[in-house]
């Protein structure tokens, strides 16, 4: 798997775990009220165990997981730097 | 998925059972009526090193699998489901710290709750806020590099003998919900014993009052910075894995209770297991006990397995095996007829637990709301993509 194919996992995890097939790369998950305490664990889950991304406590800050848009760039980022 | 226990987590079931047999059915009856464990078998649930068991070994647990940690819970659950409720709480806090404590905090939480040195216990609920974990009261404000906590918690299992809470609390006036590890000797702190519960007797609950209560910011748990309750999501998975487990393990006793009992006692020149009504519940119990086990396997395969689909799995095998635990409790106490109902057959305790296990750990009607959200994405909503 590369960073591509990552990418496109997540938005496909994404898509399907919120139910929301029409969602854009930069809508806002947290304000459309659909990150339920419950997603985030399976997010975290899927981020880590399926795509094998470890995060850090730095990681988990809104900002990186509030669209699909900023979710790609933080696996970019910790692409390059695993 | 397996089906069959591997031989490794069928010996361990063996040893588990026999723990349970030889330590806490002999006092179950006791520590219920009571309302409290004893101190020596928390003392030798940390000497077994039950305590923590699913933590890595190098924090000093035995880093049992999901299944086997599972097993563990439906034997002490069989045998006493306030014991179980120790094991629940306490791991609920060692699951918190391992997967979002710090290294600090890690290093040095772990080896104590492995140990059993000493026990933890989670905050959560509150006077007014219960299923709806968003709407805590408690707050948490940062001062300098410590946090003040003011505010209150209601129904807190082990509160009476726990030496450290994970306290769920808004991080600030408007900030995320996290979580605190607060020491119960912490100044403005008082801890209140309830008691009078209808099961659970032995759980030792207690209210806490948090009044300026002072922790160092190290002490948090969970990012600052994400709005949506990871550590509260994180314990829970944990305590409805092992909820549901403590089902299958009252469940386990009351057809046990049952089959024994329908076999000795005579009705109409015959025993009672040749009478057909009775056959027909005996059938229901076994049926529905199998079903939950099974949903209980599911949970643990893919909780092992750290796949996402464990979360919805074990919000499954909780809410089953709950409701399983209430109906077959309620069969045994039938078949037992009037000693059923009283303190002379543990089935009347097994009935009493069941009803606390449908609330605890998100209620029936919580997991009502949630499984069908699941359902829909996976038979309308991604159906209709077609994946």
């Amino acid at each position: 798997m590369d960073v591509g194919d990552a990418k496109t996992q997540l938005r496909e995890f994404v898509v399907r775990s919120l139910g929301k097939p029409k969602l854009t790369d930069r809508d806002d998950i947290f304000e459309i009220g659909e990150a339920t305490s419950l997603y985030s664990m399976e997010l975290v889950l899927f981020i880590e165990e399926k795509l094998g991304i470890p995060l850090d406590d730095d990681d988990l800050e809104r900002d990186n997981f509030a669209t699909i848009g900023a979710m790609a760039g933080l696996i970019e980022r910790k692409w390059d730097t695993g | 998925m397996r089906v069959e226990f591997t031989a490794r987590q069928r010996q361990r079931q063996s040893r588990f059972r026999a723990f349970a047999d030889q330590h806490l059915i002999p006092k179950a009856t006791v520590f219920d009526r009571h309302e409290a464990l004893d101190a020596e078998v928390v003392e030798r649930l940390a000497r077994a090193r039950l305590l923590g068991s699913h933590l890595p070994t190098e924090y000093g647990g035995r880093h049992l699998d999901m299944i086997s940690y599972g097993l563990l819970h439906q034997e002490l659950g069989r045998a006493c489901s306030s014991t179980r409720s120790l094991l629940t709480v306490h791991d609920m806090v060692g699951e918190s710290v391992l997967r979002l404590g710090g290294a600090s905090l890690r290093q040095t939480w772990l080896p104590l709750l492995a140990s059993g040195e000493k026990i933890g216990a989670f905050a959560l609920t509150e006077p007014d806020a219960g299923s709806d974990a968003g709407s805590v009261q408690t707050k948490a404000e940062l001062d300098g590099d410590e946090y003040v906590i003011n505010g209150s918690k209601k129904w807190i299992t082990f509160a009476q003998i726990a030496d450290v809470f994970l306290v769920v609390a808004r991080m600030g006036e408007r900030g995320p919900i996290g979580g605190l590890l607060v020491p119960a000797d912490t100044p403005g702190l008082t801890i209140t014993p309830i008691t009078g519960m209808l099961g659970l007797r032995a759980s030792m609950l207690g209210e806490l009052e948090f009044r300026n209560c002072r922790v160092p910011v190290s002490a948090r748990i969970g990012p600052a910075k994400m709005p949506s309750g990871l550590v509260v999501a994180t314990a829970l998975q944990l305590g409805r894995y092992s909820v549901a487990w403590g089902c299958v393990g009252i469940g386990e006793a009351s057809v046990e209770a049952s089959f024994r009992y329908s076999a000795d006692r005579r009705q109409f020149g015959v025993p009672i297991e040749k009478h057909q009504l009775i056959r027909r519940m005996l059938t229901n119990m076994l049926s529905d006990l199998r079903a939950a086990r099974l949903l209980c396997c599911e949970a643990g395969y893919l909780s092992e397995q750290r796949s996402p689909g464990a979360v919805e799995a074990t919000l499954i095998a909780k809410y089953f095996s709950s409701r399983m635990a209430t109906r077959v409790t309620a069969d045994a106490v039938q078949i037992h007829g009037a000693s059923g109902g009283s303190a002379e057959q543990p089935v009347e305790r097994y009935f009493r637990d069941a009803r606390l296990m449908e609330i605890i750990e998100g209620s029936t009607e919580i997991q009502q709301i949630t499984i069908p959200k699941y359902g829909r994405k996976t038979y309308v909503t991604n159906a209709e993509r077609g994946s």
